[in-house]
C-alpha cells in the first residue's frame, strides 16, 4: 500500500519550503494533480493553515482551490462513469469527497426524472449528435445477453463483432464493454 | 425535419396545449434556437419549462407512432434518426443549462431569490431545488476538508465572493432576427471613442454580449 505517512509529509513541506523566512508570503502554491491522485487535502490545508495563524497569506477561495479543483474533476466522473465509480478512482477518494459525489448524483437523478413531467430524461446520455443509425462495435470483455429493440438477444462475448443501433450501444461503449469500431 | 417526409405522418398535427398553437416543426424550430442560444450565452438564459414540456410529450408521441410502423419499413429508421435527433438537441440544451447552474451556484441563486414576483424566472423549479442541493453539498464539503482545520475567525467563505460570475464580455456571434438601430458600442482603449450601428435584418456580427444581451431574451438576435 501507499505510504500516507511519507506523502502527508511531502506535501507539508512542498508548502512550508514556500514559506520565506522573514518576509509574508504573498502566493502559496498548492500542489495541482494531474489526475485524481489522492487526497492528500486535509494534511496541506493544515499546513497552510498554520501559516495563516501566522497572519501570513489572506483568507480566500485559493486556499480551499485545490479541494474546488478536485471537486470539479469528480463531477466530471459522474458524468463519465456513472453514477458507480470504478475502485481504483475510488480508491484515491476521501470519505468526504465521496459523500459529496453520493449527494450530486442524488441531486442529479431528482433532477433528471423530473424533466417533463412524466418519465423524465436521462441527459447523461446523447452526449454526442447523432451521425449514423447502426455502428459496428466490438466486445472488448464477456457482457452475456444484450436485448436490442425488436426483441433480438445478442450475445456479447469477448472479440464478438457486432452490428448495432447506435443508441444501444453508447451506455456500453462509455463503460468499456463495447468499442466502436470504425472502418 | 426530414426531407420528404410529411410530420403530420408521425406526429399527429399540431400541439394545442398552449394558447399558441404551434405546429411541431415551430416546436423544434424554438428549441433549437433556444439551444444554440444557452450553448454560446456566457450566463444562464431564462427559463423555458413549457417548451421542454412540450418537446418532451412531441417525443413521446412520435417513440408511440414509431412502435405503431411496420418492422423494417425503411421509413421507421428515418424516424427513429428524427427522435434521436431531437433527443439530443434537449438534452444537449438542458446539460448546458445545468452546467451553467453549477458553475455559477451563488450567483444564479442570489438572481432567483432576489427577483420580483412578475419578472421572468430563470430557474425551474426543480433547477432551483438542485441548485440549492449543489449548494449545501459543496459548503458542507469545503467546510469538512477545508475550512474547519483554518483558524477560528477564516472557518466561513462568502460563496458570492468566491466563486468568479460569468463573464458576460464574452465575445458572441449572432444573426439578427429583426432590426435594431441604434446599438451602442462601447470603446475598449482610452483612444476609440464609442459609436452607434444598425444592425441589419439577416445580417451577422461578432460582439460583446453585454451590448445585446437584452435582444437576445427578447428574440431580436440568434447566437450562433
Amino acid at each position: 500500500g501507499k505510504d500516507r505517512g511519507k506523502e502527508r509529509a511531502d506535501t507539508i513541506h512542498q508548502i512550508q519550503a514556500q514559506l520565506p523566512a522573514e518576509k509574508p508570503a504573498l502566493h502559496l502554491r498548492l500542489p495541482v494533480c494531474d489526475s485524481l491522485g489522492s487526497c492528500a487535502v486535509p494534511h496541506q490545508v493544515h499546513a497552510a493553515s498554520r501559516a495563516l495563524s501566522t497572519g501570513v497569506i489572506k483568507p480566500s477561495l485559493s486556499l480551499s482551490f485545490h479541494s474546488y479543483d478536485r471537486l470539479l474533476r469528480i463531477r466530471a466522473l459522474r458524468w463519465e462513469y456513472g453514477s458507480v465509480l470504478p475502485t481504483t478512482i475510488r480508491f484515491h477518494m476521501c470519505a468526504e469527497e465521496m459523500e459529496w459525489f453520493n449527494q450530486y448524483k442524488k441531486s442529479l437523478a431528482t433532477y433528471m426524472r423530473s424533466i417533463g413531467g412524466e418519465e423524465g430524461l436521462d441527459i447523461t446520455q446523447d452526449v454526442k449528435p447523432p451521425k449514423s443509425l447502426y455502428i459496428e462495435v466490438r466486445c472488448l470483455k464477456d457482457h452475456g445477453e444484450f436485448e436490442i429493440d425488436d426483441g433480438t438477444v445478442i450475445l456479447l462475448k469477448k472479440n464478438s463483432q457486432h452490428f448495432l443501433p447506435r443508441w444501444k450501444c453508447e451506455q456500453l461503449i462509455r463503460q468499456g464493454v463495447l468499442e466502436h469500431v470504425i472502418s | 425535419m426530414a426531407d420528404g417526409v410529411s410530420d403530420s405522418d408521425l406526429s399527429g398535427g399540431e400541439e394545442s396545449r398552449e394558447e399558441v398553437t404551434m405546429t411541431p416543426a415551430e416546436l423544434i424550430a424554438r428549441l433549437e434556437q433556444a439551444w444554440l442560444n444557452e450553448k454560446f450565452s456566457p450566463e444562464l438564459m431564462e427559463n423555458k419549462s413549457e417548451l421542454v414540456e412540450c418537446v418532451m410529450e412531441q417525443l413521446t408521441h412520435m417513440e408511440e407512432n414509431l412502435q405503431r410502423v411496420r418492422k423494417g419499413d425503411v421509413k421507421a429508421s428515418v424516424h427513429r434518426m428524427e427522435i434521436d435527433r431531437i433527443r439530443f438537441v434537449l438534452s444537449s440544451y438542458l446539460r448546458s443549462r445545468l452546467q451553467k447552474i453549477e458553475r455559477f451556484f451563488p450567483h444564479v441563486l442570489e438572481k432567483e431569490k432576489s427577483r420580483a414576483d412578475g419578472d421572468p424566472s430563470f430557474l425551474s423549479p426543480e433547477e432551483f431545488a438542485f441548485a440549492k442541493e449543489f449548494l449545501a453539498n459543496t459548503e458542507v464539503y469545503l467546510r469538512n476538508v477545508a475550512l474547519k482545520h483554518m483558524p477560528p475567525n477564516l472557518q466561513s467563505i462568502d460563496m458570492l465572493k468566491a466563486v468568479p460570475e460569468p463573464c458576460l464580455d464574452s465575445f458572441v456571434f449572432l444573426r439578427v432576427k429583426e432590426r435594431q438601430e441604434n446599438i451602442l458600442v462601447e470603446p475598449e482603449t482610452d483612444e476609440q471613442r464609442e459609436y452607434v450601428v444598425d444592425l441589419d435584418k439577416g445580417s451577422q456580427h461578432l460582439m460583446r454580449y453585454r451590448t445585446i444581451a437584452p435582444l437576445v431574451a427578447s428574440g431580436a438576435v440568434q447566437l450562433i
